[in-house]
């Protein structure tokens, strides 16, 4: 009797569990095989949910026969700068946060906090309006100065978590051999803090890249747009090829799945810390 | 020494972020067409043409309907989904970190993988329900402005709900062993467990959260604008679609600026009262 219902109950645990992550991961599995069809499966009437045959001709298209490799400069150029902008500003700001004592820290921590929430449309005109006063309109850094507000917050939290977890006594004795402060950060803490800038590099690299509204607003010739801002326009011409859209989507979501495999464990700890701080 | 190191952020944000909303305020108080360096003064004129507008209201009503059928539907799916992550089962950890996948890929991927699927003559939505029988014809998902804004609130379901479950997930796992095990020698059955301890130590985080997630639906752009573009005849035009249209589509910088200042400060009244609510619901608690 007890049996049965254990049974029972495991079958629909099942069930829920497929459901769920058919919801979930049923639209990637989609993508992913209508960037690999033929053209002749494409254009069939019924959906093919598992094709017989598998062709690279729409990555071909992509690469070789569309602006894409354009794109992929753009946002590579404005992803890797703002990486190496934000661990600048992040690793200094979250080490005198935790470390150090300072009038107006309050005040910093707080600002910090209200740029996270602060939503990015409310800043389209006035950013525009700056950058096509001080002559930086349709040229990369304009993008590279916005986003790096964007990764800033999460990674200076990060930082400052892994900051908190050393032990104050090491910094003493590094003090007592004659050590100054800045040395201390550079020689001391930055090896111990490794994982927390690893995690910062992959998470603002990933935000860049990802960023929709600014790239948009901010860049007008064609061989400047990023990725995301790029294949968006595919989707509104008039002619949809869905082969060579699903391709591209599945090449802008590879560095996602590289954060996620690499780094997702503390992602999900740091997202959670934030939020609660 | 604390301030030096922190001063380039500072400075960073001052420039980028406090900067541009004092500019947005200047701007909504000149007729700013395109880039003109010193436009017209014209006072509270673009508030006093947007304000009274049966326009203005009907988009102010689409956002707020647009926040709350998402919060609607994430708070409670996200809920659920941190329940059965927090479940033992065979490659839970796996689920864990991959659940976020839907959250953290391009919201222009997003989009475009639910194009694809919606598409209302060969997607492969429309052509699952038909063979199922739940649909008698093809539904034109994005484009029948009756169902189009639930559309878009599903994909943003997808989108958003694992953000929620992980949240949720962080939460139900700072719960206490001890606080079970006092309730179980009390000889409480599972739901009776749920109700009176799981439930109550979820709910800070579930309601921070959603407070989080509100600020960002009133403001939410990408998905909207790139599903719709605020079409079928207007049926998905929140405001932070009306600020683009007018900056970038009419090139009238100085109505934006003002649909800017306006959505502000309506986030900020829905910020306060939602405050308001929790700091007397914290209240009763300790009570």
């Amino acid at each position: 009797m007890k049996d049965t219902r254990t049974i029972a109950k495991r079958i629909i645990f099942t069930l829920l569990l497929l459901v769920v992550i058919g919801w979930y991961f049923f639209p990637v599995y989609w993508t992913l095989i209508t960037s690999f069809k033929t053209p002749l499966d494409l254009m069939s009437s019924r959906p093919i949910f598992f094709p017989q045959k598998m062709t690279l001709s729409s990555y071909e298209d992509v690469f070789l026969r569309s602006k894409f490799p354009y794109y992929l400069r753009s946002s590579m150029i404005i992803a890797s700068m703002v990486t190496i902008i934000t661990l600048i500003l992040a690793t200094g700001a979250a080490y005198s946060l935790s470390r150090l004592n300072f009038r107006g820290k309050r005040l910093f921590s707080n600002l910090i906090l209200l740029v996270y929430l602060f939503p990015g449309i409310l800043l389209v005109v006035p950013i525009f309006k700056m950058m096509t006063t001080i002559g930086l309109y349709d040229l990369l850094p304009s993008v590279i100065l916005v986003h790096v507000t964007i990764t800033l917050p999460f990674c200076i939290w990060t930082l400052s978590t892994f900051f908190d977890q050393i032990p104050p006594s090491l910094e003493d004795a590094a003090r007592v051999d004659g050590a100054s402060k800045l040395s201390v950060l550079y020689k001391l803490y930055l090896p111990l803090v490794r994982p927390g800038l690893v995690t910062s590099a992959i998470f603002s690299f990933v935000a860049s890249w990802n960023e929709y509204i600014f790239p948009l607003i901010l860049l007008a010739t064609p061989e400047k747009k990023t990725i995301p801002v790029g294949i968006a326009g595919w989707a509104a011409s008039y002619t949809i090829d869905w082969g060579q859209i699903t391709a591209a989507a599945i090449c802008s979501i590879i560095p996602v799945a590289i954060l996620i495999q690499f780094i997702g464990r503390y992602f999900v700890a740091g997202l959670s810390g934030a939020v609660k701080g | 020494m604390g301030w030096i190191l922190s001063a380039p952020s500072v400075v960073w944000i001052l420039l980028i972020i406090v900067y541009p909303v004092i500019l947005t305020l200047w701007i909504s108080l000149h007729q700013q067409k395109m880039v003109e360096v010193s436009p017209p003064f014209i006072g509270l004129r673009n508030y006093l043409a947007i304000l009274p507008s049966a326009e203005f209201l009907f988009q102010l009503r689409l956002t707020v309907i647009w926040t709350f059928l998402n919060l609607a539907l994430i708070t409670p799916a996200g809920v659920l989904l941190g329940l059965l992550l927090n479940c033992q089962f065979k490659g839970v950890g796996t689920l864990r970190t991959w659940i976020l996948f839907s959250w953290i890929i391009p919201i222009v991927a997003t989009t475009l993988v639910w194009q694809w699927m919606l598409e209302p003559a060969v997607g492969v939505i429309n052509f699952l329900l038909y063979e199922v029988g739940i649909v008698r014809s093809y539904v034109n998902f994005l484009g029948d402005p009756s169902i189009a804004m639930l559309s878009i609130a599903i994909v943003n379901l997808w989108r958003w709900s694992p953000f929620m479950g992980i949240m949720t997930l962080a939460a139900l796992q700072n719960i206490p062993q001890e606080l079970y095990d006092s309730v179980r020698v009390d000889g409480a059955n599972a739901w009776q467990t749920f109700w009176h301890i799981t439930l109550p130590q979820i709910i800070p985080t579930v309601s921070i959260t959603s407070f989080i997630l509100m600020i960002w639906l009133f403001n939410m752009f990408p998905p909207i604008w790139l599903l719709t573009e605020g079409g079928p005849i207007e049926s998905t035009t929140t405001l932070p679609i009306v600020i683009y249209k007018e900056a970038f589509r009419l090139f009238r910088m100085g109505k934006a600026a003002t649909y800017s200042i306006i959505l502000l400060i309506v986030v900020s009244a829905f910020v306060a009262a939602y405050m308001k609510l929790f700091a007397k619901s914290r209240e009763e608690v300790v009570k």
